[in-house]
């Protein structure tokens, strides 16, 4: 049983807490005998994993209470049908950021897409569904939850991947390429995010009632960025950046949530480094410039 | 660790048990477990269990051990307890030591073959063992083949 379940328990009774650790107990022993059929004992690093295991697929976290319930049993076979409908998801998404993969070569998204198509035969649904057993190198804009386990995780990252895939192909692909190279001149071999500078660029256009899809930020549109951030309040800023980012969703016809929520969180996310920049005298670092006529990598 | 806290008593009461039942068979041979031999036994696997960092899903393997080395030639009756006490902490490092690659029934065949062969009745010699002999005692008996002839 893992520390966190025994810190949730107090949400029983005590006597609804036995109850609870005696059921897991069982379950975890039926889970044991099933793992090393041929072994009374397990170290118990494996035995705290099972453990983990099964309050994951009984959704424990949700409701201790599920431990109490009189047919356990079911709900852990229920619980793995859930999980491996999921990984059928996870199937789908997969194929989906495999098609999108945007015109912009980066080798950790290529490297981790190609991990995750081999997830799910490693993927163990009966005994640690908690694991992630693929490499998940490439850096989303921002990060799936630490708290999200298993396949939960993986399909919750490739959803993220795919919001910023499907925001890339809006744009012309060699002036994507263009913003990303202006921001890392080595994109292709380093473990940075495609979305975020493309995308931070189109907001600053945006913001300034501009077309997104142009991309490039000229010093002058610059400039009037930087006249209307420096004397905003943090609580001013926020709104003006989330403004934006609603200007933007509308300018490039995003209506999906996810992605319009994606897109708020962004530049939400912007506003400290607006402001460190500002601090440093210049936006040219943040919403960058390139020349629309250079040849492109 | 909190595993340990949660289903310790569970563990004590069966092994216990079964350790009693054990005292049938391995009477024939002389050795046998008094009650209270039993009963700090099983509290000498709890220790066991948690030197080696392992946890008991069945009973334990006190009883299992008893049966299959209670003919050995190398036991003595006054010994019986201490013996199985460390046999059974040997066990649970080698199942660390093998990586649980090998099943219960197969590593305690394999450790009383050891025990009663090339250790000459010594449990020292036995702990000191390569893990990797447990996987190939074949090779074992074919030096001792050879070096009967």
């Amino acid at each position: 049983m893992s520390s966190e379940l025994i810190q949730r328990l107090p949400v029983l009774s005590v006597e609804e807490a036995l109850l609870a650790q005696e059921a897991l107990w069982r379950l975890l022993r039926r889970q044991a005998r099933l793992y090393a059929l041929e072994s009374s004992s397990l170290p118990v690093e494996t035995a705290a994993a099972l453990a983990k295991s099964i309050c994951l697929t009984l959704g424990v976290d949700r409701d201790p209470r599920v431990l109490l319930s009189a047919d356990l049993d079911q709900q852990l076979c229920l619980g793995q049908r859930r999980l491996t409908q999921k990984v059928e998801l996870s199937k789908q998404l997969w194929r989906t950021a495999c098609l999108t993969l945007p015109e912009i070569g980066n080798r950790s998204l290529t490297d981790t897409l190609r991990s995750i198509g081999g997830f799910w035969n490693r993927y163990d649904v009966h005994f640690f569904a908690q694991e992630v057993p693929c490499d998940m190198d490439y850096q989303l804009s921002q990060p799936v939850s630490e708290t999200l386990q298993g396949v939960d995780y993986v399909n919750d990252w490739l959803r993220r991947l795919c919001l910023e895939q499907d925001f890339l192909r809006r744009f012309d692909p060699s002036s994507a390429r263009a913003v990303v190279a202006r921001s890392c001149p080595d994109y292709r071999r380093l473990l940075i995010n495609l979305f975020e500078p493309v995308a931070v660029n189109a907001l600053g256009l945006a913001l300034q009632g501009e077309d997104p899809r142009i991309l490039s930020v000229s010093p002058s549109l610059r400039r009037k960025l930087e006249t209307q951030f420096a004397p905003l309040t943090e609580a001013e800023s926020n709104a003006a950046l989330s403004a934006g980012a609603e200007s933007l969703c509308a300018g490039l016809g995003i209506q999906n949530q996810q992605a319009t929520r994606y897109l708020n969180g962004l530049a939400l996310g912007l506003r400290p480094r607006l402001r460190a920049a500002l601090d440093a005298g210049t936006l040219e670092y943040v919403f960058l410039e390139f020349p629309v006529s250079s040849e492109i990598r | 660790m909190d595993l340990e806290r949660i289903f310790l008593p569970a563990q004590l009461t069966v092994t216990a048990e079964e350790l009693a039942q054990s005292n049938r068979v391995s009477r024939k041979f002389g050795l046998v477990l008094s009650p209270a031999q039993a009963d700090t036994l099983a509290r000498r696997q709890v220790e066991a269990l948690r030197e080696t960092g392992r946890i008991e899903f069945g009973g334990g393997i006190l009883k299992k051990l008893a049966l299959e080395f209670c003919d050995s030639p190398f036991i003595q009756p006054e010994d019986w307890a201490d013996t199985l006490a460390q046999l059974q902490t040997i066990f649970y490092e080698l199942k660390n030591e093998t990586k649980d690659r090998l099943g219960d029934d197969d590593l305690i065949f394999r450790m009383t073959a050891r025990f009663n062969g090339a250790a000459g009745g010594s449990l020292d010699a036995l702990e000191s063992t390569p893990p990797e002999w447990f996987f190939h005692p074949e090779a074992e008996r074919g030096c001792e083949a050879e070096d009967e002839l």
